[in-house]
């Protein structure tokens, strides 16, 4: 039997805090209230008391189910035969064994546009698949072709010259962008470009002698694969794939119409924190203007 | 090399195998279906193993493998109901805040689940990890990838749906809610 005391609105109150209370969520002043409040109200104590055991209805009921024996030798297996993602440095090593076996004479022969698949060093390839390898090298190539190659990194646009490159749409970038990275980081450029008959948005920003790129270009049926479980879901939300190509990382993200990166010679965590971080902003400004 | 990868596949089974049974029981009760619910936990396992390097011994395994179990259960969904996640109209829900149905004294296993399974799987999911499993309101905001606000307004929708769907096997039993009585529609 519910015997509601709604007198001074405290009931309400507390039974807005019963489930919170059971989990042990509460704080300790708040925790103490409830307390002391349910000892005198019969109707709050006896909700309560119909609450906890609901809870642990569930919770029986819920853990009265196990997992089959063979499951849990089926997971064995495939680990077994499964090789994992290395840990950074053990990329950054293989990446740098590749450099030193052909991958520079690589990126030369993609430079001039020859584009031969991303260097498969052992224990990297389980990062990333085809697809996203393929849709991660339009970010690189921008980079590589015009922060670098062009030359584009060695010069300083003025906040007049950088909002008149990129245009009404796309401006508010540059704010966003430095707001969302340490201020060591000075974006230098900020313009539109074409690469392989395709138009980008980019920023080249420096910290000393790195170099670091945010490309954004409209897809064109191109798209991450979703199968990409390896990809870093951290807590932005958004997945980031991510790969090496020689001395560079690059880290890339999508909305519904534009594809993304991050792309720099700085160590690859660094590059995806980067781009983690800037992934939930630029999502929302890309969906702005899709809207 | 050999010897190595054997290490690390035994440091993965022993933070992460513990927890299979839970993962298992997660995603039965969110997908409904015993085959599936093993395919969907075995993924999660490989991704899991796939993104080991990215696991940080002594932090939360636990959370970890949760948030890559729902990584892969709403993928699947996705694949193969072609849809996103539908909303349920929460605002229709508040109605519901103003009354506590009874629960029954005794609920047998069969009834409980039975009226779980009839709540939205966005309210089952928080419910799950947070009253089943106890994982911290910040523990399933991150397995789920919401904010925590979410994570306790769900919360909280979850368990009053729950607690009506239990009223009406209740009333079944021939005890009258307080909505049958005309309070709090």
């Amino acid at each position: 039997m519910n015997v509601v005391n709604f007198q001074d609105g405290q009931c309400k109150r507390i039974r807005a805090y019963l489930d919170s209370y059971l989990n042990n969520e509460l704080l300790v002043e708040t925790n103490h209230e409830v307390l002391k409040h349910i000892e005198r109200c019969n109707g709050c104590a006896g909700l309560l008391e119909a609450r906890a055991r609901v809870k642990e209805a569930l919770q029986r009921a819920v853990r009265d189910d196990v997992a089959p024996p063979e499951l849990r030798a089926r997971i064995q297996k495939q680990i077994r035969r499964t090789t994992p993602a290395t840990r950074t440095w053990l990329v950054a090593a293989a990446a740098a064994v590749a450099l030193l076996v052909g991958g520079l004479g690589a990126l030369k022969v993609w430079r001039a546009g020859g584009h031969p698949e991303l260097p498969a060093a052992p224990g990297v390839a389980s990062v990333f698949n085809e697809q996203n390898a393929s849709v991660l090298k339009i970010g690189i190539g921008d980079h590589v072709h015009c922060a670098i190659d062009s030359g584009m990194s060695r010069l300083r646009f003025t906040e007049e010259e950088m909002a008149i490159k990129m245009g009404p749409d796309y401006r508010g970038l540059v704010p966003l962008v430095r707001a969302r990275l340490s201020s060591e980081f000075e974006v230098a450029v900020a313009h539109r470009c074409t690469f392989n008959g395709r138009e980008f948005v980019h920023l080249i920003l420096k910290k000393d002698a790195r170099v670091l790129s945010v490309v954004i270009t409209r897809k064109s049926g191109e798209s991450f694969s979703k199968d990409d479980f390896a990809a870093d879901i951290g807590a932005t939300g958004v997945p980031i794939h991510e790969s090496r190509m020689s001395e560079l990382g690059v880290a890339g993200f999508e909305t519904r119409d534009y594809l993304a990166f991050v792309v720099s010679d700085l160590a690859a965590e660094q590059n995806r924190l980067i781009a983690s971080s800037l992934a939930p902003a630029v999502r929302d400004f890309l969906a702005k203007l899709d809207a | 090399m050999l010897f190595r990868r054997s290490a690390r596949a035994d440091e993965f089974e022993s933070a992460a195998l513990p927890h299979m049974n839970d993962l298992f029981r997660t995603a039965l009760r969110v997908i409904g279906n015993r085959t599936e619910a093993e395919d969907l936990v075995q993924e999660a396992y490989l991704q899991a193993w796939k993104s080991f390097h990215r696991f940080e011994p002594g932090t939360n395994c636990r959370a970890w493998l949760y948030k890559i179990l729902f990584h892969v259960i709403h993928h699947h969904r996705r694949k193969w109901f072609n849809a996103k996640l539908v909303k349920e109209g929460e605002e229709i829900l508040e109605d519901l805040v103003a009354y506590e149905p009874p629960v029954p004294e005794h609920l047998r296993d069969a009834e409980v689940l039975s009226a779980f399974e009839r709540i939205p799987q966005q309210y089952r999911e928080v419910v799950l990890l947070a009253d089943v499993h106890e994982l911290s309101y910040k523990e399933v905001a991150l397995a789920l990838t919401i904010p925590v606000g979410t994570v306790m307004s769900r919360l909280s929708r979850g368990r009053k749906l729950l607690r009506r769907e239990l009223a009406a096997i209740a009333e079944g039993y021939g005890i009258k809610s307080a909505l049958a009585n005309g309070e709090g529609a």
